[in-house]
C-alpha cells in the first residue's frame, strides 16, 4: 500500500492539481479577464518549477558519487534562485524571518523531494534484482 | 520433462532436438536461451579474428568512435558499430543501457540505485556499469521476457 500511494497517488494527485490549478488560472483569465492575486502566484511557481527542472538536467550532468552529494549540491545551486524568485515576485517580505521560514520551506521541500526519489530507485532497483533472480530461474 | 544425451561421434557439430507435444512459454524460453549459444561475435584482437559466443559477452562499448566487446577476461574490437549490434542482438540477451554500451543481462549479478537517478550495474567478473535513466525500462522489459 505505501508503495502504491508513493508510485501512483502522489504523482497522480501532483498532477492533477497542478494541471486543476493552472486550467483555473487560464479560464479565468479568458472568461474574467481580470488580475486573481492566487492565479498570478500559480503561474509564478510554475514558471520556477520549470526553471528548475532545466537546472536540475543541466546539475544531473556532473557525475555524483553519492545521493548525499547529489542532494547538497542541487540544494545549494537552486538556493539563490528559490530567494530570488521569492524576493523578487514577492511571495515572502524582505525581513529575516520570512527569509528563514523560506530557507527552511525550500530545504524541507527539496530533501522529502530527494528522499521520495531515493526510495522509488532503490524499490526499482530491487525489483529488477528479484526479475534476475527469476529470469535465472527460468534459463538455468 | 526427459532429458536425453546421446554421445555420436560422427556427427560435425553439435545437434539439439526439443520434442513437445504443445510450445509451451517454457519451450520458448528454452530456444532462446539455446538460440543465445549459437550466436557468435565477430571481434579481432591483436590482428587474429576470434568468434566469441553471445553468452561469453559481458558488455559491448563504443570509445572514440572504436566499439569493443568485453568477455571475462578478454577485450575485443570489432568494425561494426554499436547502433548496428543493437539492431542485430535485439531478439537475444542484450540491451542498451547508454549512448555507449550495449549489456548481456547475463553477465549482471545484481544492480542498485545511483545518483540521479541512475542504475549500477555490477557484472558477474566484478566490473561496474551504469545505466542511463532512458533505458532502465528498456532493462526492466529486457528481463521480463
Amino acid at each position: 500500500m505505501v508503495h502504491k500511494i508513493l508510485k501512483t497517488y502522489i504523482p497522480a494527485i501532483s498532477m492533477c492539481f497542478t494541471v486543476i490549478i493552472l486550467l483555473a488560472g487560464i479560464i479565468n483569465l479568458v472568461t474574467e479577464g481580470t488580475k486573481n492575486l492566487f492565479i498570478g502566484f500559480a503561474f509564478e511557481v510554475a514558471g520556477y518549477l520549470v526553471l528548475t527542472c532545466i537546472l536540475d538536467e543541466l546539475i544531473g550532468r556532473i557525475n555524483f558519487k553519492t545521493f548525499l552529494g547529489h542532494f547538497f549540491a542541487e540544494a545549494a545551486l537552486l538556493y539563490p534562485v528559490n530567494l530570488f524568485f521569492a524576493v523578487n515576485l514577492k511571495w515572502i517580505g524582505i525581513n529575516t524571518r520570512s527569509i528563514i521560514l523560506c530557507s527552511i520551506v525550500y530545504f524541507f521541500v527539496m530533501a522529502a523531494n530527494h528522499l521520495y526519489f531515493y526510495y522509488m530507485e532503490k524499490s526499482s532497483a530491487e525489483e529488477i534484482n528479484q526479475l534476475l533472480e527469476d529470469w535465472r530461474d527460468r534459463n538455468v | 520433462m526427459r532429458l536425453l544425451l546421446q554421445h555420436r561421434k560422427e556427427l560435425q557439430e553439435t545437434e539439439i532436438e526439443i520434442r513437445y507435444p504443445n510450445m509451451t512459454e517454457q519451450i520458448t524460453r528454452l530456444i532462446q536461451h539455446i538460440r543465445q549459444y549459437d550466436f557468435m561475435l565477430e571481434g579481432f584482437k591483436e590482428d587474429k579474428i576470434y568468434q566469441i559466443p553471445l553468452d561469453q559477452v559481458c558488455y559491448i562499448e563504443t570509445i572514440d568512435r572504436k566499439t569493443f566487446i568485453y568477455s571475462e577476461s578478454n577485450i575485443y574490437e570489432t568494425r561494426k558499430n554499436i547502433q548496428v549490434m543493437e539492431s542485430e542482438l535485439e531478439e537475444t540477451t542484450i540491451v542498451r543501457i547508454s549512448k555507449s554500451q550495449l549489456l548481456n543481462i547475463t553477465a549482471v549479478k545484481s544492480v542498485k540505485s545511483y545518483p540521479n537517478h541512475r542504475l549500477m550495474v555490477e557484472l558477474n567478473n566484478g566490473e561496474h556499469l551504469l545505466v542511463s535513466r532512458k533505458y532502465i525500462t528498456d532493462l526492466k522489459e529486457k528481463i521480463r521476457r
